[in-house]
């Protein structure tokens, strides 16, 4: 740490005054809520979410809960540790939490899948002047990958390409085009297709920067301070390739794929509205629009916005969606509180087509579920980011060249699961081979378990690692599901797919003794 | 319990960068939303902490606006309480006492992306790694983010940009 880190942190202790008071309060309200949310979500279903695949056997009845609340209460937050701390091992491109669906400029699209453009589905999907008169064209390139895949890539046109323009305080406004990369999807994102290959998504930015950089703007109250030097001003704009939050640096902008059968789009702007036509066979669309203070309410002046999933549209920016058979939808009103994007009640999925799972049965999947017990009192992973499909090892010895020893192995048995998955993953968004390890009803019930969440050829035998107590004596009985991709990108539900929910296949049981 | 080891370590970090009240509030929330999202966590147990941070620093950017206001409300009346005189040599005053009110004023006008790397790294003591998955970028984008948000940081303190040669 050097000495502005030093400052920083006793600078922080100082904001501690008091915290030990209110730490416990704080605590006890995040448990109730949590516990709340738990309860909530095993009784009826993750508040909108696809269907229960909670860790918890699912009661028969919702009276029952009233009688066994108590010893949930306890159970329920010990399935959070087990669903995170043996947690879904899965691919980077698809956490939902600590990676933003927005890559921002200069990253890689998928950096440790295989993922690959298919050539001749590059398509420039839509192009839109600049408002402001400035500059090049907007631009929307869509483009598949391998995984089932869409991509939408935004930024300024220029002879076809999408990019970035070195201008309005970006790239130190060296008046060049700085162009995209397939990797570099700007303000778009990716996103699963439907069964017919088509995509759905919805994008909205009420403060992207007008250079199309990508990259969120630097906050200063009215732009850099006046006194920072122009030279260092450049030097830092062309470091983050972002420009200053000032509303003539900063366009509305908001895309999406709304599917083959969407015609049109008519949209709020601040002087009324306007209609555009929708292009190619996703229902390609994308407006840009000067900043508004009317939609962007208490957002503007910073970059702001996010990617809805499906049928999920900027709220106050979408009046009305018009389709070829089917009838117009219509926005809720303007609400002036940021341009956010959630579901339309009106709006259903028009021209959606849910992916078919493989026409198979559950013997098609079946496969010999071996499970190998590799105790040990210390347990390792290797070092630097984490990358999937690792196993953790034991490491009671000496440390492996490259490995960690982590915490907490002591009590823990960690065991291998391996199947031959007969049937392949092909999207890893929603599609998984599971495990779940239901506890021994004596050591206090709740499963844990691990998934797979990567691409997968049939054929391939899978490992993967799960952890049951070693302090508790007695069977631990568990699955290994398939389940193939269902629903619109980002419809998957909570938890691990359980035995016998629709759209989920057993592919073997097992048992693992603890002595 | 993953609640128990962790929750105060996120609270201390939201209250730091909220206040009291929004971080009791977005401290249940970010444990919400990780169970919620526990079926696409990525990491090993290593991580956990880092991707809590991840989802907390999230609940903050949609905040960022009241963040800004606390800094420079604490740097008001820290400012009153110690006669803080933003025309001393900052030589004279390198503690963070005497700083509190030029550091919460240097802070509130960082980016709300520069401001959250640079508080991950010194108040959750994450390392470049951590910080990377807590952020969702590579770890080679978090060193050269980290140095310019010291630079920013230091300009906004009066003190000479220096740290972008010591990052390297």
């Amino acid at each position: 740490m050097n000495e502005l880190d030093e400052l920083l942190g006793r600078f922080g202790n100082k904001l501690d005054d008091g915290l030990d008071a209110a730490a416990p309060r704080a605590a006890g309200q995040a448990r109730a809520l949590l516990i709340e949310a738990i309860h909530v979500e095993s009784t009826n279903g993750a508040g909108g979410q696809r269907r229960w695949r909670g860790g918890f056997p699912r009661p028969d009845g919702h009276g029952v809960w009233s009688g066994l609340l108590a010893i949930v209460l306890s159970v329920a937050v010990t399935l959070v540790v087990l669903a995170v701390a043996l947690g879904t091992r899965g691919h980077r491109a698809s956490s939902g939490a600590a990676v933003p669906s927005v890559l921002p400029f200069g990253s890689s699209l998928n950096p440790s899948g295989p993922t690959g453009v298919i050539a001749s589905s590059v398509r420039l999907a839509a192009v839109v002047p600049d408002p402001e008169g400035s500059g090049p064209a907007w631009g929307l390139k869509t483009y598949r990958v391998t995984g089932d895949m869409t991509c939408l890539q935004v930024g300024r046109e220029q002879s076809g390409r999408i990019g970035a323009v070195g201008a309005y305080g970006s790239f130190g406004d060296d008046s060049r085009f700085h162009p995209f990369t397939f990797s570099d999807v700007g303000f778009g994102t990716c996103v699963p297709d439907d069964a017919h290959q088509h995509a759905f998504d919805n994008v909205a930015y009420a403060n992207a920067p007008a250079s199309a950089s990508g990259e969120l703007c630097q906050t200063f109250a009215g732009g850099f301070p006046p006194h920072l030097p122009a030279r260092l001003k450049a030097r830092l704009t062309a470091q983050s390739h972002a420009a200053d939050c000032e509303p003539r640096n900063q366009r509305l902008v908001a895309f999406g794929l709304l599917g083959p059968d969407a015609t049109s789009v008519t949209y709020r702007t601040a002087y009324g509205t306007a209609t555009t036509q929708t292009h190619g066979p996703d229902g390609a669309y994308l407006i840009v629009e000067p900043v508004n203070p009317a939609i962007c309410g208490t957002q503007c002046g910073y970059s702001g916005g996010g990617t809805g999933t499906a049928m999920s549209l900027p709220v106050g920016l979408i009046a009305t969606i018009t389709y070829r058979d089917a009838p117009t939808c219509h926005g809720p009103p303007l609400t002036n509180n940021g341009l956010i994007l959630q579901r339309f009640d009106d709006c259903r999925d028009v021209g959606y087509l849910a992916p078919h799972g493989p026409k198979v049965t559950e013997a098609d999947v079946a496969s010999a579920v071996h499970v190998q017990p590799m105790p040990a009192r210390y347990y390792c992973i290797p070092k630097g980011i984490y990358r999937p499909n690792v196993l953790r090892i034991p490491c009671d010895g000496r440390v492996p060249n490259g490995y960690f020893r982590i915490t907490g192995g002591a009590s823990q048995l960690m065991v291998y699961i391996s199947w031959i998955a007969r049937q392949p993953v092909t999207n890893v968004n929603d599609s998984t081979y599971s495990i779940q390890v239901a506890n021994p009803r004596r050591c206090g019930g709740g499963q844990g378990g691990n998934g797979t969440q990567s691409l997968i050829r049939a054929g391939t035998r899978i490992t993967r690692d799960v952890e049951v107590s070693s302090r508790c004596a007695g069977t631990y009985r568990g699955t290994v599901v398939y389940e193939p991709s269902l629903g619109p990108a980002g419809q998957g539900g909570a938890g691990l797919p359980q035995p016998g929910a629709p759209g989920t296949y057993l592919v073997g049981r097992f048992s693992i003794v603890v002595p | 319990m993953l609640f128990d080891r962790h929750f105060a370590r996120v609270h201390r970090y939201l209250r730091r960068r909220l206040g009291d009240e929004l971080a009791g509030e977005l401290a249940a929330e970010t444990f919400l939303q990780a169970f919620r999202s526990r079926r696409r966590f990525t990491g090993g147990e290593a991580s956990v902490l880092a991707w809590l941070y991840g989802i907390a620093t999230n609940l903050v950017r949609m905040n960022h606006r009241t963040e800004e206001r606390r800094l420079r409300a604490y740097a008001r009346a820290a400012a009153g309480l110690s006669g803080y005189e933003p025309a001393i040599a900052v030589e004279d005053r390198l503690d963070a006492e005497a700083l509190g009110p030029a550091l919460a004023l240097a802070l509130s006008g960082l980016s709300p992306a520069l401001r959250e790397v640079l508080v991950l790294h010194a108040w959750a003591e994450l390392s470049h790694e951590e910080i990377a998955e807590a952020l969702g970028c590579s770890s080679t984008a978090v060193r050269p983010r980290l140095s310019r948000a010291r630079s920013r940081l230091a300009a906004g303190l009066g003190t000479p940009v220096t740290t972008e040669v010591e990052e390297r």
